[in-house]
């Protein structure tokens, strides 16, 4: 009789662990200057700055901080989305909240306010009330009479999504060349960041926003099998479908925020891992936050690397990869993947 | 009476303000097999979900083991009372035994928690009593009909309950696969103490099966009583609105029911 258990569990998140910590030492060796390890770390700190030492530490390890953070966020998100809206195509920007945020972004850009809160500059602040505002529309519209309907989320969702492209449309026609040039960067989805500010003012919402998902793990296997079971098994359906729904847009929002939207993380790693380690989300939830954050560790590092003398934004390279990979996934695995 | 599991006490429910229930009282016994036959929109499967609490009546009350059913918690309630639909599919791939072993689902607590050996051991005897064990690694949507059924009832044991309630549980499978189903319904209810209480269209395995049947149109009980005493031609055809053939079989006292239509077109 297979079935998951707490060993196998423990085993996989261990060696996703192992793999983290790997990515987190090797990555930032790797780019347009080749660093040494023995040099990066033999160094003591009497000597004055060491140029090794400081693009390890100041330059490539925050921004690497950021993708493992947002592609943790991304993925595990993504797991919950699919899960929720019970559509393995769902991804964390199926519901507008990476439009929301896009939105605010774009507004950011044109209307150049030269604030900062909390050590954040405006465009990161607007993007998350673009995004939470997205959020709170589409939660407004679907909630009636106390339930909280699939369908009526993925219309809503979807509706939101299409409205705020065509706001941010009105948005590009109003802005001149320079500021629409911005607007297109941002969209791409980069983490181009030079200190730990961005990974910091990220880590509360990731805190608790992955807190609260890790709390509904169990309940969202029984979603898959539809609201009536689900409750009929001892589950609160609605409850659980109010904090999965809240806590994966937190942090999907606050990634997007400080990263663009970045493509297809929330699609090719729940799907990959759901092949490898089965769909109950006791494991797939937890392993998609390390999943997620190797995975954009290593596609960053790739992107910033790829290009002599050029860092691509890294949100190019993973939607360049996810077609091909949704293809790969349709003609192998189709058949148990969407039934 | 002192033996109800469940009673019900003019339970109404209505719904976006055009009433589904009206005014039902009734108690449901300890142990017993229990159809509740009726039209299309009769409200049979309204009362089923009201009697999980999926749905709550508008007004009056229903007591499970003569407690207020408003009063109990999902969980006390899904230890209790276990839930067959019609059909399911997962839009995952799991497996059978992780189907079955959800039914252990309000017994766990906690998150991340996961199932011990006794909830393994009560998964496994589900499945053996409806006959699914060797199905247990194979995934759910790839079963056929009758399998995912047994499958099913297999998960609604696992909850150990001691009220099944059952939705049109033959719908989707052949005569042979419905025999099988309700014989197991029977051998759970005779030799487990198990209430069963099922909803169906089919008014001859209900009449075999069954110890009351409960005959519903438009949300009101019309009669409550032992399956002869219900399956009565003139007030059946009058419930369904259609001419029936209602007999009894050669060598039992069972009550059978046909449809009789009269031709429309005379030549």
């Amino acid at each position: 009789m297979k079935h998951l258990t707490l060993r196998k569990s423990i085993g996989v998140l261990a060696l996703l662990t192992f793999l983290f910590l790997l990515a987190l030492m090797l990555c930032p060796l790797i780019g347009q200057v080749r660093l040494d390890f023995k040099a990066v770390f033999s160094h003591s700190a009497t000597k004055g700055i060491d140029a090794s030492s400081f693009i390890f530490f100041h330059l490539r390890l925050p921004r690497l901080l950021l993708a493992a953070l947002v592609g943790a966020s991304l993925a595990a998100s993504g797991v919950v989305f699919q899960a929720l809206l019970r559509n393995p195509l769902a991804s964390p920007f199926t519901l507008g909240i990476a439009s929301g945020g896009s939105l605010g972004a774009v507004l950011a850009i044109r209307l150049g306010l030269p604030f900062t809160l909390f050590g954040l500059s405006s465009l990161p602040v607007f993007a998350f009330a673009g995004a939470l505002g997205a959020v709170a529309i589409v939660y407004l519209v679907a909630q009636r009479k106390q339930t909280f309907s699939t369908s009526t989320l993925l219309l809503a969702g979807v509706t939101a999504a299409f409205f705020f492209s065509a706001l941010i449309l009105l948005v590009y026609y109003f802005s001149d060349f320079t500021q629409t040039g911005q607007m297109i960067r941002w969209m791409m989805g980069g983490l181009d960041i030079v200190n730990y500010g961005a990974p910091l003012s990220l880590l509360p919402f990731f805190v608790l926003g992955t807190f609260l998902l890790l709390f509904v793990a169990r309940d969202l296997n029984l979603l898959s099998a539809g609201d009536e079971i689900a409750r009929s098994r001892g589950v609160n359906v609605e409850r659980v479908k109010l904090i999965s729904y809240l806590s994966a847009s937190l942090i999907t929002g606050a990634a997007v925020s400080m990263s663009g939207p970045i493509s297809f993380v929330g699609l090719i790693v729940p799907h990959a891992l759901r092949i490898m380690l089965g769909p109950d989300h006791r494991l797939l939830l937890p392993a998609s936050l390390l999943g997620g954050a190797c995975f954009l560790m290593i596609c960053d590092t790739a992107a910033r690397s790829i290009l002599p003398g050029a860092e691509m934004p890294v949100g190019i390279l993973t939607a360049c990869l996810g077609g091909p990979f949704f293809i790969w996934i349709l003609r192998s695995r189709g058949k148990r993947l969407v039934f | 009476m002192t033996n109800s599991i469940i009673e019900l006490k003019k339970a109404c429910f209505a719904y976006d303000g055009k009433p589904v229930l009206n005014d039902l009282s009734f108690s449901i016994q300890r142990g017993e097999f229990l159809g509740v036959i009726g039209p299309n929109g009769a409200g049979k499967t309204t009362l089923l979900r009201l009697l999980c609490r999926l749905l709550s009546p508008s007004s009056g009350q229903i007591l499970l083991k003569r407690r207020p059913i408003t009063k109990l918690s999902t969980t006390q309630i899904a230890q209790t009372i276990s839930l067959v639909p019609q059909e399911f599919n997962m839009v995952y791939p799991f497996r059978v035994s992780e189907v079955v072993l959800m039914g252990r689902h309000p017994y766990l607590g906690g998150t991340l928690t996961f199932e011990r050996d006794k909830d393994l051991n009560i998964a496994r005897q589900a499945m053996k009593r409806t006959d699914c064990l060797y199905l247990a690694d194979k995934y759910f949507n790839e079963l056929s009909g009758g399998e995912k059924q047994r499958v099913i009832i297999a998960s609604a044991l696992a909850q150990s309950p001691s009220i099944l309630l059952l939705d049109e549980p033959t719908s989707n499978l052949d005569i042979k696969h419905q025999v099988l189903i309700y014989q197991l319904l029977q051998e759970l209810q005779q030799a487990d103490g198990l209430t069963v209480v099922s909803v169906t269209h089919d008014l001859n395995l209900a009449s075999i099966f069954a110890d009351r049947l409960l005959l519903l149109k438009n949300g009101r009980k019309v009669k409550l009583a032992r399956p002869k005493e219900v399956l009565k031609q003139k007030e059946l055809e009058k419930v369904y609105e259609t001419n029936l053939l209602v007999g009894k079989r050669t060598g039992s006292k069972t009550t059978y029911v046909l449809p009789d239509p009269k031709p429309k077109l005379k030549k």
